[in-house]
């Protein structure tokens, strides 16, 4: 049996030649048992339909995960695109994987400096997603300037799905490289996005209170999700019982949750609204009560009412019964 | 021998010993001993530990833990209680002449990576399949179909090597050629201007195509409370059956689910939420089938004193394979069966444990060899007394995300997330859920794992 020893008894005695060999061969073995794990990394890209495009044409980016296996439960990260050469005309997240948005990404939010335009994103889901081709979300792009141009994906992170919060590590993150032309003659390209007529879908108002959150006053939660155009803002009304009859509510505002209430102490009912970006709307409601120091308030004004009238009838009806019983 | 015989024989040595030992090198989980190793444990579903040159079908070992040891040898537990990868839960959906299959990720444990996936497609239920190679992916579209011919399929998982290493149970689906679908009604669309707009109308109205739904099809224990949770928004609550089994049905629209499935047993231990997304197509039918839920744990001790025994307990499909896994310095591997009542209980001699912090985590292997993710991590001490397993003392903060403690973490804890994301020493503590002085996607993600949605 050839020991470690001998071995290296060959090495000295073989020529530089040999030795490469040698190296070589231990080499390529080694690197191609360490394969699965060189190349199990998860990777972030973007997407396109195409790789070359005309100055006007109008396209779809989309952002993916392959997890390679990993349950990966949130995420988050910036989408750099160079203003200069490239406008942002619409974001779609309604094919995403991600339930829970945290930063939601929208155009609204989108942060925009000389140079570079920011989609920020960040959010995550219950169980986590540990397929190859996730959509994060889409991004259409209507290109402005001719030129060789990259997308990048920023401060991207991710945690697994293990209730500790581990952070992924060695995530590959690959630019998108686009060439745009300045070809007047080719047919202009114009993403048309899928028409959506489907309201998001039905969502849960939870209405709740802490002491640490503007001094325990109610406030209600909601998210909805819609699985076309995406869920793009909420509205709220509160319509109070009883005095709402007077004209007085709280009419349709813009929302986000948590919202706080305006009406803390009155019973009412809130209603949210969740559009998504083709204007489908979604409406649920949802009872606020009395607040307790309210209730108990209203609770003495019915027994002290309620006192007033009945006392003297009592009271009479104790003296008529007691001279009855006297004649 | 002659000089140069025995210089080429050297040479054909020295490669020899070269190409094997990187193996020997990386692979720390490899049993063996100090004069012998076994190089080649690949597992496979079908014949267990095979290589070109040698078939094990059979073994001996202990039967308890420690119980083969002797002064002149000693059996690690592991060798044949390696824990199978989880098998994938394969969604087909069936399109025009074409069918889309998506399937969860086999996750490798102790050495096993996945290398990648075999589509294994037949028209007789059963088989034979033909298989093939899609790559390292968990997707993939089998075209060129014959519309209304059903057609069936099976996903392999294959380790760095080629082997196949977990076979999902079968799925099947019959493309049909495409029909116009009656565009749902359109609930009156209020303006979209920042401002009010009115109170009352608007509401939209359930939209899902009548036929497009979504069934999902598992294992978990008898009498589990089986919580599915579609798009981290609580879409149904079931009991399993008697038997463990559970179903539920979901009319939807098109498009991509996702969904998480927890159990709480019958001592209400809550089991780690099992992931994975459904693309639904309009009109059609999607089945996923064999969804298998991890075990729950628990244990009689926290700390047991070096010597004395330490039983962990929890739920499991009934009658299958348990695989115990205890984490420490020296990894056992070891195995115990679940009762008819999906029961199972694990008894280990701590006097195979080093003092100190330890943890053990399970899983099912049901039958068809269905393996599930492990159960959550379960933390105990080896140490100087045994000090038993009581509820954890109420403290400010849940331990499990509950920032309000209100029993749920759901929208309400998210909102307070919310309301403090980004602080520094955040006035509620509480929302600092790992304690570190930010609350950040680390948090989030914490309440990720803990989501139970309203119930």
């Amino acid at each position: 049996m050839i020991n470690i020893n001998e071995i290296v008894d060959i090495w000295h005695r073989e020529n530089h030649l040999q030795r490469f060999v040698l190296v070589a061969v231990f080499s390529v073995s080694y690197i191609l048992f360490n394969l699965p794990s060189t190349t199990s990394a998860q990777t972030v890209t973007m997407k396109t339909a195409q790789s070359k495009y005309n100055v006007g044409d109008s396209f779809i980016v989309s952002l993916n995960l392959d997890a390679k296996g990993k349950q990966i439960n949130s995420m988050g990260g910036s989408i750099l695109i160079p203003t200069q050469a490239f406008e942002v005309s619409n974001i779609e997240i309604g094919g995403s994987f991600i339930s829970l948005w945290i930063d939601r990404p929208s155009l609204e939010n989108i942060h925009r400096s000389s140079t570079s335009s920011e989609i920020r994103f960040s959010g995550g889901l219950p169980g986590g997603y540990s397929g190859s081709s996730g959509n994060i979300l889409s991004f259409v792009l209507t290109a402005l300037k001719h030129g060789d141009q990259s997308l990048s994906v920023d401060n991207f992170n991710a945690y697994i799905n293990d209730g500790r919060g581990t952070a992924l590590s060695n995530v590959t993150i690959t630019k998108l490289r686009l060439s745009v032309g300045n070809d007047d003659r080719a047919t202009k390209i114009v993403y048309k996005p899928s028409d959506d007529t489907t309201s998001p879908e039905p969502f849960d108002i939870s209405l709740g209170s802490d002491p640490t959150v503007t001094d325990n006053d109610y406030f209600v939660s909601f998210f909805a999700v819609d699985k076309g155009s995406g869920v793009t803002r909420y509205e709220i009304e509160e319509r109070p019982w009883i005095i709402s009859i007077l004209g007085v509510s709280k009419l349709w505002t813009q929302a986000q949750s948590p919202q706080i209430l305006y009406y803390q102490k009155w019973i009412s009912t809130i209603e949210v609204r969740a559009f998504d970006a083709s204007g489908n709307v979604r409406e649920e409601s949802i009872i606020k009560p009395f607040n307790i120091g309210v209730s108990a308030y209203l609770l003495l004004i019915i027994v002290v009412i309620l006192f007033i009238i009945i006392f003297p009838r009592v009271i009479r009806w104790y003296n008529q019964t007691s001279i009855k019983s006297i004649q | 021998m002659s000089k140069y015989a025995k210089t080429t024989l050297l040479r054909f040595s020295l490669l020899t010993v070269a190409l094997v030992l990187p193996i020997l090198i990386v692979n720390a989980t490899d049993p063996g001993s100090a004069s012998y190793k076994v190089i080649d444990s690949s597992f496979n579903s079908v014949r267990e530990m095979t290589s070109a040159s040698f078939g094990l079908t059979g073994s001996m070992s202990q039967i308890a833990i420690g119980s083969s040891t002797a002064t002149t040898f000693m059996l690690n537990s592991g060798f044949l209680y390696f824990p199978k990868v989880t098998t994938p839960v394969v969604t087909a959906s069936a399109g025009d002449a074409k069918v889309d299959l998506s399937w969860t990720a086999s996750e490798g444990f102790l050495g096993f990576n996945i290398g990648g996936y075999l589509v294994g497609q037949s028209n007789t239920s059963g088989g034979p399949y033909t298989f093939t190679s899609v790559g390292n992916v968990t997707s993939a579209t089998r075209s060129s179909l014959t519309n209304s011919q059903p057609y069936f399929f099976i996903i392999q998982a294959q380790d760095a090597f080629g082997m196949v290493v977990a076979s999902s149970t079968e799925v099947s689906a019959t493309p049909v050629a495409t029909t116009p679908v009656t565009p749902p009604v359109v609930p009156p669309t209020p303006p979209t201007g920042g401002g009010s707009s009115g109170g009352g109308g608007g509401a939209g109205s359930p939209s899902p195509a009548a036929s497009t739904k979504i069934s999902l099809k598992g294992l978990a224990y008898p009498g589990a409370k089986i919580v599915i949770l579609k798009d981290a928004s609580i879409g149904k609550q079931v009991i399993a059956d008697s038997n463990g089994d559970f179903a539920a049905e979901f009319p939807v629209s098109s498009g991509i689910y996702s969904f998480g499935i927890y159990a709480l047993d019958k001592d209400n231990y809550k089991s780690p939420t099992f992931g994975f997304t459904v693309n639904a197509i309009a009109g059609q039918s999607v089945t996923t089938s064999d969804i298998i839920v991890a075990p729950t744990i628990t244990s009689d001790k926290s700390v047991v004193k070096i010597g004395n025994t330490i039983k962990f307990f929890g739920y499991s499909y009934p009658i299958s394979s348990v695989n115990i896994m205890i984490n420490s310095e020296k990894e056992i591997l070891d195995q115990t069966i679940a009762d008819k009542y999906g029961r199972w209980i694990y008894t280990l001699n701590s006097s195979l444990l080093e003092k100190g912090e330890h943890t053990t985590k399970s899983q099912t292997i049901a039958n068809k060899n269905i393996a599930s993710a492990f159960s959550s991590l379960l933390g105990f001490q080896v140490g100087d007394k045994d000090v038993l397993n009581t509820a954890p003392k109420a403290t400010a903060c849940s331990a499990h995300a509950d920032i309000n403690n209100d029993g749920k973490v759901n929208i309400t804890d998210f909102s307070i997330l919310m309301y403090f994301w980004g602080n520094t020493k955040p006035t509620n503590p509480c929302a600092d859920l790992n304690g570190d002085g930010r609350v950040n996607l680390q948090d989030f993600s914490i309440m990720m794992y803990w989501w139970t949605g309203t119930r």
